[in-house]
């Protein structure tokens, strides 16, 4: 019976049915006993096989139809195709693994770990998601690269082939023009003759012998790189390349962005399809006769977006690009999302190209190193394949600062240098979480959004309050209250104990009555609030969706800021400057506060409001997520809080002058705090009237405020 | 005897220039950390940093040595790898005529990038490869005495005349008042904090390495 089935000539999605490994021939030839092994025990990992088996081939009478491809991912791919991608390339390896000798089998094959049953996104987005969130998927890496680089123009199968073999044969063309030039016949050898064929001779033997210095050392640890023809691969590519962009030509750190993707390439590696391309389309997208050119197609697509941070040309008033990215990252993105860090690095004086140049030539890979940079690739080139750029990088920059930010700030100039030079990459975090944290910064340009990442990366110095979890809050609303009054008077005390002027008890005294406000109207309006932000909390945080009250979250999070300030406050009071960024950590809390009453003002405005409106749904998530939840929110596959709100298009370019953001009160003015408000306290008096809905939106300016977006509001927050 | 009061222990900076693989990591490695890792050894890009604690004269400084790339000169780093610098090792490869030939280049740079007092040696680094020389002890002499630098042979692998010559660079810039002064200000002026990174730098390196010289 079942030799029969072999036999017979089988059709789309009949295939063969369970242990398919024994009956599927190219199961068989493309497995090795170990793959066989795993086939046995996880038997349900294998779907149906549309595709004829090779002894079949030949009588074939139908092929699956185009719609049927697009249609179903997961009858597209040949078995024996799903059986390799299983093992994802940036499974565990060891560097004692026995280098292999031939190229043709693909590198630590036998050691590759089985992540997951088959799961095919059915779209590239989902695809995209799936390596943002890290999840596994049975699309090979390098398959999903070449989607998200747009090697490959669209997720749709049948444009695969057609896009591949056009690129395939542009560089067979390159190659053959550049590596493989005829004899030199004129001229003479010892010319210096800048037109002498010679020179350019020499000039190209000079240039791979500095291409050959470095591919030798290209990941010295991983026995791959040391075979021969990875080397003659390595570079034949960016020698190739080199030629063909002569403004850049070769810098060190390309061949550390090659390198994985050769390996990648290689790792998925599939016989040639031996009949019509149309008929097996992963064969013919990750063939192994093309692992070369494929590399090159990859490479040269992802430099056209890394390219400017090789270059070089710099004067004074252009410095090169790469200085000019790392001076946004440290001088423009970083001020805003996280001041104090920021001045951490600004008071030792830290050139942002000390620790940049590394970071973003080489795409971070020193950094996680080899096992951890595929993961991250993965989630910077899904981000990229719907940004159109790669600009996220800026980002996963500052996510990286913020993380390690408790250990930079306090540290010494050496301290820091050595962190900054060493990343500290956390072994239990996986590398995609770096993106997310970057896509959420990006999401939520300003110092309330840094702020919940600085709370996930603080300490926390207060204990957390034990919390009701029943939804009715009145209880969890006062235990916040209590949590507040805590900590105020915690902060005027040692305040007082510290001998800290009127300024700065001011500037509590201003917090604590920013506290009672709120909490009186959220006792006030308890009802009204609960209806109208459960849908968007439970938006927010799935799972845990009326765990906790609003005003017990948001208390948490002001308490790490407080608690903040209050160890810089503790330290070194005696300083005029920190206690400056002591008042601002309170300030911030203020500003916090401040938000918080837009939505609340609207709610009393609306009480029985039927649904909540976009603004106030998105601003529910963005304020009051918890410290601990920031992860979950993070992480969810859609960024949860704002739906409406697209990653615009990069803000770099409405970057305010000044760095903060704030929303002045009349309180403030009457106080001694007033003079941060420089005259124009009369204005806010008639401005900013907590109950005012618009409150946040009348584009009145604090003094730090800059054009018309200078303002907090929570509607706002999520739109940043 | 640099003026300093017992309590802090000075930062000094020294820096490593030279074309790409001659062997400035592997110094730096080996000097820092005692180690020979040619596993370990990928091409450095933009900058590399390790700290070490010596002695001297019965008093811990701190060294940061800085390793550059080697395609950076002239390049986009080059005002921030040198300032502040106290001790410039600019380092060629004895068995690579070419190495030795861009030296010019890289002492010029040196010259209009530096303060004049730096404390500057010239190193021709692996020396254990001594078989396949292709720059004689002589030229490297001569190099060093035109630009007016120290000179020294050494190797990274054997271990050869490493240790002495950061040592002796150090003493150096300790002899040398003016490197204590107004070039350098900012990263030599003692701070508290540095105290507590000798615990820093003792688990940086597996434990406190104290030359006793």
């Amino acid at each position: 019976m079942k030799m029969d089935d072999s036999q017979r000539i089988r059709r789309p999605g009949e295939g063969c049915l369970v242990v398919w490994g024994f009956l599927c021939p190219p199961c068989i030839w493309w497995s090795d006993l170990q793959e066989l092994w795993r086939l046995l025990r996880w038997p349900w990992a294998c779907t149906p096989c549309p595709y004829p088996t090779e002894s079949t081939r030949s009588r074939r009478t139908e092929l699956p139809s185009k719609e049927k491809l697009s249609n179903d991912h997961q009858r597209l791919f040949p078995v024996n195709a799903a059986h390799r991608s299983r093992w994802s390339t940036s499974a565990i390896y060891t560097s004692a693994a026995a280098p292999q000798t031939h190229l043709d089998q693909s590198p630590y094959q036998h050691q590759y770990r089985m992540t997951s049953p088959l799961d095919f996104p059915r779209t590239i987005n989902d695809l995209r998601q799936a390596a943002l969130n890290n999840t596994p998927t049975s699309v090979p890496r390098s398959l999903r690269w070449k989607l998200f680089l747009r090697v490959l123009p669209s997720y749709h199968p049948s444009s695969w082939s057609d896009a591949i073999s056009r690129e395939r044969a542009r560089y067979a063309e390159l190659k053959a023009r550049y590596t493989a030039p005829g004899v030199v016949e004129s001229g003479d050898p010892l010319s210096q003759d800048e037109s002498s064929p010679w020179k350019e001779r020499y000039a190209d033997e000079e240039l791979k012998e500095t291409i050959i210095q470095d591919t030798q050392r290209t990941f010295p640890d991983i026995p791959f790189f040391r075979l021969p023809r990875t080397q003659q691969i390595l570079l034949d590519v960016l020698f190739t390349y080199s030629k063909l962009n002569p403004d850049t030509s070769y810098r060190q750190g390309m061949h550390e962005l090659l390198a994985p993707i050769l390996f990648a390439v290689q790792g998925d590696a599939l016989p040639p399809p031996s009949s019509t391309p149309d008929q097996d389309v992963l064969h013919h997208t990750c063939s192994e006769t093309h692992v070369e050119a494929d590399t090159y197609i990859l490479f040269s697509k992802l430099m056209e977006h890394t390219k400017s941070f090789y270059l070089t040309t710099s004067t004074p008033e252009n410095p090169a690009p790469i200085i000019a990215t790392t001076n946004n990252i440290q001088n423009k993105l970083l001020p805003i999302l996280d001041p104090d860090l920021h001045h951490h690095l600004t008071s030792l004086q830290i050139e942002p190209q000390i620790w940049g140049i590394r970071y973003l030539r080489l795409l971070f890979g020193r950094e996680f190193g080899f096992s951890g940079l595929f993961g991250l690739w993965d989630a910077l080139f899904a981000d990229m394949s719907e940004t159109g750029n790669l600009m996220v990088v800026e980002w996963v920059c500052v996510a990286m600062l913020m993380r390690i930010r408790s250990k930079l700030i306090g540290a010494s100039y050496t301290e820091t240098i050595s962190l900054l030079l060493k990343y500290p990459v956390e072994s239990e975090s996986e590398p995609a979480s770096y993106v997310r944290e970057a896509i959420f910064l990006r999401e939520n340009f300003s110092t309330t959004g840094g702020l919940r990442l600085v709370a996930k990366y603080t300490p926390v110095p207060v204990p957390s309050p034990t919390t009701s979890t029943t939804p009715t809050s009145s209880r969890t609303a006062i235990a916040s209250g209590r949590l507040f009054d805590t900590l105020v008077s915690d902060v005027s005390r040692r305040a007082e104990k510290l001998g800290l002027n009127n300024t700065i008890r001011s500037a509590v005294q201003e917090v604590r009555k920013g506290v009672q406000t709120i909490q009186k109207e959220y006792d006030n309006n308890e009802h009204a609030l609960l209806e109208r932000f459960s849908p968007a909390l439970a938006l927010a945080r799935p799972g845990n969706a009326r765990g906790e009250s609003s005003e017990n979250l948001k208390g948490r999070d002001l308490a790490n800021v407080l608690g903040e300030s209050l160890k810089v406050l503790e330290g070194r009071v005696e300083r005029d400057v920190e206690v400056e960024r002591a008042l601002e950590g309170i300030r911030r809390v203020r500003d916090t506060l401040s938000a918080a009453r837009s939505p609340n003002a609207s709610a009393v405005a609306t009480p029985t409001g039927s649904a909540p409106t976009p603004a106030a749904a998105a601003a529910v998530p963005a304020s009051t997520t918890l410290p601990s939840t920031v992860t979950a929110s993070l992480s969810a596959p859609a960024p949860v809080p704002v739906p409406a709100s697209k990653p615009s298009a990069y803000p770099a370019r409405r970057l305010p002058t000044h760095p903060r953001r704030h929303q002045s009160r009349a309180s403030l003015a009457s106080s001694d705090f007033a003079f941060l408000l420089s005259g124009k306290g009369d204005e806010d008096d008639k401005n900013s009237k907590p109950k005012t809905a618009a409150a946040g939106s009348t584009g009145k300016k604090g003094v730090w405020g800059s054009g018309g977006d200078g303002e907090f509001d929570l509607g706002n927050l999520g739109k940043r | 005897m640099a003026p300093f009061e017992d309590d802090y222990v000075p930062t000094l900076k020294i820096l490593l220039i030279g074309n790409s693989s001659v062997g400035k990591s592997a110094l730096m490695l080996r000097f820092t950390n005692d180690m020979w890792a040619p596993e370990e050894s990928s091409t450095t890009i933009g900058v590399d940093f390790k700290v070490k604690m010596v002695m001297v004269g019965g008093k811990p400084y701190k060294l940061t040595v800085w390793d550059t790339a080697g395609q950076e000169r002239f390049r986009t780093l080059t005002k921030s790898y040198y300032r502040n610098a106290q001790a410039v090792l600019v380092v060629y490869d004895i068995t690579n005529r070419a190495t030795f030939e861009e030296l010019p280049r890289w002492l010029k740079e040196l010259e209009a990038n530096t303060a004049s007092d730096i404390v500057k040696v010239l190193v021709g680094n692996k020396l254990d490869k001594d078989s396949s020389r292709a720059v004689t002890t002589e030229e490297g002499e001569d190099m060093a005495d035109r630009y007016n630098v120290g000179f020294l042979e050494a190797s990274a692998k054997s271990n050869t005349h490493v240790k002495e010559c950061f040592m002796e660079m150090v003493e150096t810039i300790i002899e040398t008042p003016t490197l204590w002064g107004q070039s350098t200000t900012g990263l030599l002026l003692p701070r508290g904090d540095d105290i507590l990174e000798l615990e820093a730098a003792r688990e940086e390196n597996g434990g406190l390495s104290l030359c006793q010289c």
